[in-house]
């Protein structure tokens, strides 16, 4: 994303203007606009025209204005990457009087400007990461079990599922095995097809083939045996970045397990998603072990951080997407407080497992430095 | 089927001598025409083949017009008793001098049961319904006095004037009327009181183990049998059918909500729809059939430890595999160099199950012995394939444990991840409480007595100990499935002076069955035969009994599409009864069943469910189940994603629940599946009752059904 111009007061109001270069900044710009802010872009809009009495005039027509929308709705569809924006106009416009409600659709290499009462830290934060040129790691990835297969990206800040392939497979039987065996072949079929539809070899770092047993080498000798047959070169060349990891099943829960494999972890060192999944583990293995020094829930984690033992700080950023500007406050503060005595904070994206798993206990969980047992005391 | 040029010549002498076998078994009865179809359409098995035109002769030789069907029905009739006669030429009696004199038997049975001899092994044939009750159950207290108690009320209601012949296929399909003495006598809760449960599972759980704190807690002692034997009698449970549960209530009243001209629920179904049928017509079937028993055993153990070749094993050697077949696995095998795979081929059927050796989905087959029927259930031993084992070892009543006794290989399979152990903890939190374990490959070990029983030590201290498997239903039988020794035959096993496989198999007793409550069948696998228009339906039936042209529901899909069997096939019967692996002709789109659906006769619909509550115990977890955790569940066929929902409190703990569940716990939740599926509390069926829960690919839980 390119930071185009910024312009904030002292009271932490003002306006930043922002171009979005590709679908993984409309996550951004979700994390970042919030209800009551004010966009500012251009966008299409049916016009009816009017005659001087102010009766409608000849046919509507289709126009691209500028707008400015004091949010109220926003709404945004991770595998499309569309982010839309619902509101009354605020200023009048020749055509469109202000009160009237537009609904504005974020595009690609189109500038928006976002006004804010308060960009806080973590807007800002999130500003910085967002227009930061570091580059953006993607990983393709099949989960697959006879039968059902999804094939997915991963990016930094989520996972997308780009196309589900079901189909049934007659059970084996004695004697007759052709039809068991002719589904399978169909069903590999579609799975590698859905996957040159869906993902662009050339930009991902590895593909995943994540499947139980040996059904990812069978995917795997399929892929490469229908581009030799096809010559397709992209295909050929990339044969390298296809990894074969072990999944216990095909439902998309099975793909952390792939993700958690060393030789994955390895890759992912740097990214964002590494580090979450990291963290995540050594949390569950903390909670599991009944240590004491792993806690969840904004009561508990909140009494750890004013006991000053907190090592770890993990928050998804659906909490900081929060409709009451009260809550999301508080979570800001959590973070921040956490930050400045020097220890770590990771945000999780929700759009990721484990953001996902981190939101099923309540979206705040901590690793403290030494266990507080006494926290078992308090109420949720 | 590939084969290149030189094996052509090979298929064809195997083909004519494939004829030529058929021809033998048959005589002239069979033309060449019928015989070369039969091959083809069974990919050129000769015993499939057989067994083939054994069925389509059958059927031809079987009457189908609606009236001698009814007849049959009402079978209390003298005019229906003679056809019983020809049907069964081996009976010396006519069926209705048969019938009574049975009764006879049976009331005098049911005055002293206990003057009854307990050997309950080889009966002939003329000892007609007791022997078969008693072979049934193999329980001769409980099951004769329970069929005799029936038998009894069925007498004094026979008493006064017989049903008319008359009964219309119209009047068979309507509630019964007070006019028909019969079934108005059976409805009235006839006391029958046993004097032992037929399951009871304190009896198997004496130990205080964790499953027994599971299994064994009070609320699940209650007598099963009670409730499962007096279904369509007892007012309690009759109630229970007829009224809505509360979770029914809510989602008919949601249904009605979002659909205002719903399909008719349940309880108008119960109105319509019935198929009370008659017990002694239900005995008289019995009676025709073949009075083995029928024991169903599924094959568990470590991967590579030789399950899938000592079946093959088993069933060459008990007949129900020719040895032409076994040479064709062996020179297709060997082709591939892969000879050693063989005898594994007969179960492991598909492409990559014998490229690479390793089973992945459950093989089934059935053979016979002189005493007892057995369908045998192969279960895959690889980790990645547990979800296919879970629904093999729901299709059993016993389990084998294969180990292999390798150096290193017992300890393998046997140490944390091995699935020795997964194996054996799955199949008792699947409610197997009778374990044959095969130590097999003895001949690497020069049959070294020492290792066996060192094994067998081992082992006995595990799975009663930790799992709280009996250690009196523990049978250890040491096994070669390569050279055969001491699987059906004893031999070349010194010093060791028990039981082969089979011989232990043969010995144990199994569970009884109970086919009077209302008929209900998990399905396992649904496919179209070439030109057929029905769809064939495989899976096993856990309550009630079901015969041809009897109607069907299938009420995970919602029940709004009754179905009629066309045809049923249970190891050579006819008709199925509870504990069955049978394969249903039923006509229904191929598309509209799937494997894990569950299948009811009309009256006793339930409703397919999300949210439930369950006890839970956890073994070793890597990571805490926490509130709006999601695992995987399993029973029988059904894998759905599951959500706990609610810990509700920790068994044997007062207090505030906690937050979250950890390892060893047991516990009291709420869970909810992704999809409705079709539940039964525990004590109300256990076959739908229990379940499995994994994580990440590894077994974190075992559960029953509280309440739904």
């Amino acid at each position: 994303m390119k930071l185009i111009r910024r312009s904030l007061e002292k009271d932490q109001s003002g306006t930043i203007t922002l171009c979005p270069m590709d679908s993984e900044d409309m996550w951004y710009i979700y994390n970042l606009v919030q209800v009551h802010d004010e966009v500012e872009t251009k966008t299409m809009r049916k016009i009816v025209p009017k005659g001087k009495d102010g009766t409608p005039n000849g046919p509507s027509v289709r126009k691209l204005i500028k707008l400015k929308v004091r949010i109220e709705k926003i709404d945004f569809d991770p595998e499309g990457s569309t982010l839309r924006l619902n509101g009354p106009v605020v200023d009048d416009h020749p055509e469109v009087s202000a009160g009237t409600y537009h609904t504005i659709q974020l595009e690609l290499e189109r500038n928006f400007t976002l006004y804010k009462d308060e960009w806080d830290a973590f807007a800002l934060e999130t500003l910085e990461e967002a227009t930061s040129v570091a580059n953006r790691s993607e990983i393709g990835a099949v989960v697959l079990q006879p039968g059902l297969a999804y094939i997915c990206l991963v990016t930094d800040a989520m996972t997308v599922v780009r196309l589900k392939v079901e189909k049934s497979i007659p059970r084996k039987r004695r004697g007759d095995n052709s039809a068991h065996d002719k589904a399978m072949e169909k069903f590999l079929t579609s799975v590698s097809e859905g996957i040159n539809r869906n993902i662009d070899l050339d930009k991902v770092k590895v593909f995943l083939l994540a499947a139980p047993g040996n059904l990812g080498t069978d995917l795997y000798n399929h892929i490469v045996h229908a581009a030799v047959l096809a010559n397709d070169q992209k295909t050929i060349k990339s044969k390298s970045k296809f990894l074969r990891v072990h999944a216990s099943s095909g439902h998309l829960h099975a793909l952390q397990e792939a993700l958690a494999d060393p030789k994955i972890q390895q890759q992912l060192q740097d990214t964002r998603y590494g580090k979450e999944t990291a963290a995540m583990d050594k949390f569950f293995k903390a909670l599991n072990d009944d240590n004491g020094t792993a806690w969840y829930g904004p009561t508990h984690v909140q009494a750890a951080i004013e006991r000053g033992g907190v090592q770890t700080l993990m928050i998804t950023d659906s909490l900081f997407r929060s409709v009451d500007p009260v809550e999301r406050k508080q979570y800001v503060e959590m973070a921040e407080s956490v930050k400045t005595a020097g220890k770590d904070v990771l945000v999780f994206s929700s759009f990721h497992a484990s953001g996902e798993q981190l939101d099923e206990m309540t979206g705040v969980a901590c690793l403290t430095f030494y266990p507080m047992p006494e926290l078992e005391e308090l109420e949720e | 089927m590939h084969f290149d040029e030189d094996d052509m010549a090979d298929y064809d002498d195997d083909y004519y001598d494939q004829l030529d076998e058929i021809f033998a078994v048959f005589g002239k009865k069979v033309k060449e025409e019928e015989a070369a179809e039969a091959l083809e359409k069974t990919d050129y098995d000769v015993d499939a083949a057989i067994a083939l035109i054994r069925a389509q002769q059958s059927k031809k030789a079987t009457p189908v017009s609606g009236s001698s069907a009814s007849l049959k029905k009402a079978s209390s009739s003298p005019a229906a008793s003679p056809k019983i006669g020809q049907k069964q030429p081996a009976s010396a009696s006519g069926g209705q001098g048969k019938l009574s004199k049975l009764q006879q038997l049976l009331q005098k049975k049911a005055q002293g049961p206990k003057e009854d001899p307990p050997d309950s092994g080889k009966i002939k044939p003329s000892a007609g319904i007791a022997a078969l009750a008693r072979l049934r159950s193999k329980d001769s207290s409980s099951g004769t006095s329970a069929l005799a108690a029936r038998l009894k009320a069925r007498k004094t209601a026979s008493e006064s004037p017989p049903p008319s012949n008359s009964s219309s296929q119209a009047e068979r399909q309507v509630v019964a009327e007070p006019t028909n003495p019969l079934p108005s006598e059976e409805r009235s809760p006839s006391p029958i009181v046993f004097e032992k449960t037929v399951f009871d599972p304190s009896t198997s759980m004496g130990k205080p183990s964790r499953f027994g704190a599971l299994l064994g807690a009070s609320s699940f002692v209650a007598p099963c049998s009670n409730v499962a034997n007096t279904v369509s009698t007892a007012p309690q449970a009759k109630s229970a059918f007829s009224e809505l549960s509360p979770d029914e209530k809510v989602l008919a009243a949601q249904q009605n909500a979002f659909q205002p001209k719903a399909k008719p629920q349940p309880k108008e179904a119960l109105k319509v729809v019935k198929k009370t049928k008659p017990k002694d017509e239900l005995l008289s079937q019995l009676k025709s059939m073949k009075l083995k028993p029928h024991v169903s055993f599924v094959v568990i153990g470590h991967v590579d430890a030789g399950k899938s070749t000592l079946m093959g094993r088993l069933l060459v050697d008990s007949g129900a595999v020719s040895k032409r077949t076994i040479d064709k696995y062996e020179r297709e095998s060997s082709k591939i160099g892969k000879s050693s795979f063989a005898l594994a081929w007969v179960m492991d059927a598909t492409k990559e199950e014998r490229e690479r050796g390793v089973t992945v989905d459950i093989g089934e087959a059935s053979f016979e012995t002189e005493n007892t029927r057995f369908t045998v259930v192969d279960a895959p031993g690889h980790r990645d394939y547990v979800p296919n084992m879970i629904a093999g070892v729901s299709q059993a009543d016993i389990a084998v444990l294969v180990v292999d006794a390798g150096p290193n290989a017992f300890e393998s399979g046997f140490s944390l991840d091995g699935q020795t152990k997964e194996h054996a903890i799955l199949a008792r939190s699947l409610g197997i409480d009778t374990l044959v374990i095969a130590v097999n490959k003895l001949d690497m070990e020069n049959w070294d007595m020492e290792r066996f029983e060192d094994i067998k030590i081992q082992l006995t201290e595990f799975l009663s100990r930790m799992i709280g498997y009996d250690t009196k239903k523990l049978i250890f039988v040491p096994t070669s499935g390569k050279t055969g020794d001491n699987v059906v035959k004893r031999s070349n096993t010194p010093g060791y002076t028990g039981p082969s496989l089979v011989e232990a198999l043969e010995s144990l007793d199994v569970r009884a069955r109970d086919y009077s409550g209302p008929f209900r069948f998990i399905v396992s696998n649904v496919y179209q035969e070439d030109h057929q228009s029905t769809s064939t339906i495989t899976g096993k039936v856990v309550s009630g009994a079901i015969e041809k042209s009897d109607p069907l529901l299938n009420i995970t899909q919602g029940g709004d599409l009754p179905g009629t069997v066309k045809a049923v096939a249970a190891g050579g019967n006819q008709m199925a009864i509870s504990g069955d692996v049978a394969e249903l002709s039923i006509d229904w789109d191929v598309e509209y069943c799937r494997p894990g659906d569950v299948l009811s006769s009309p009256e006793a619909v339930v409703q397919p469910i999300t949210a439930f509550d369950a006890r839970i115990v956890l073994f070793d977890t890597k990571r805490p189940i926490l509130t709006g955790s999601k695992l995987s569940f399993y029973m029988g066929r059904v894998n759905q994603t599951i959500k706990l929902k609610k810990i509700i409190s920790l068994v044997g703990k007062d207090g505030r629940p906690p937050r979250h569940l950890t390892k060893r716990q047991t516990a009291l939740v709420t869970l909810e599946l992704t999809e409705p599926t079709v539940l039964l509390p525990y004590k109300d069926g256990k076959d739908l009752g229990r379940f499995v829960l994994r994580l990440d690919g590894f077994t974190v839980g075992g559960g029953v059904v509280e309440s739904t």
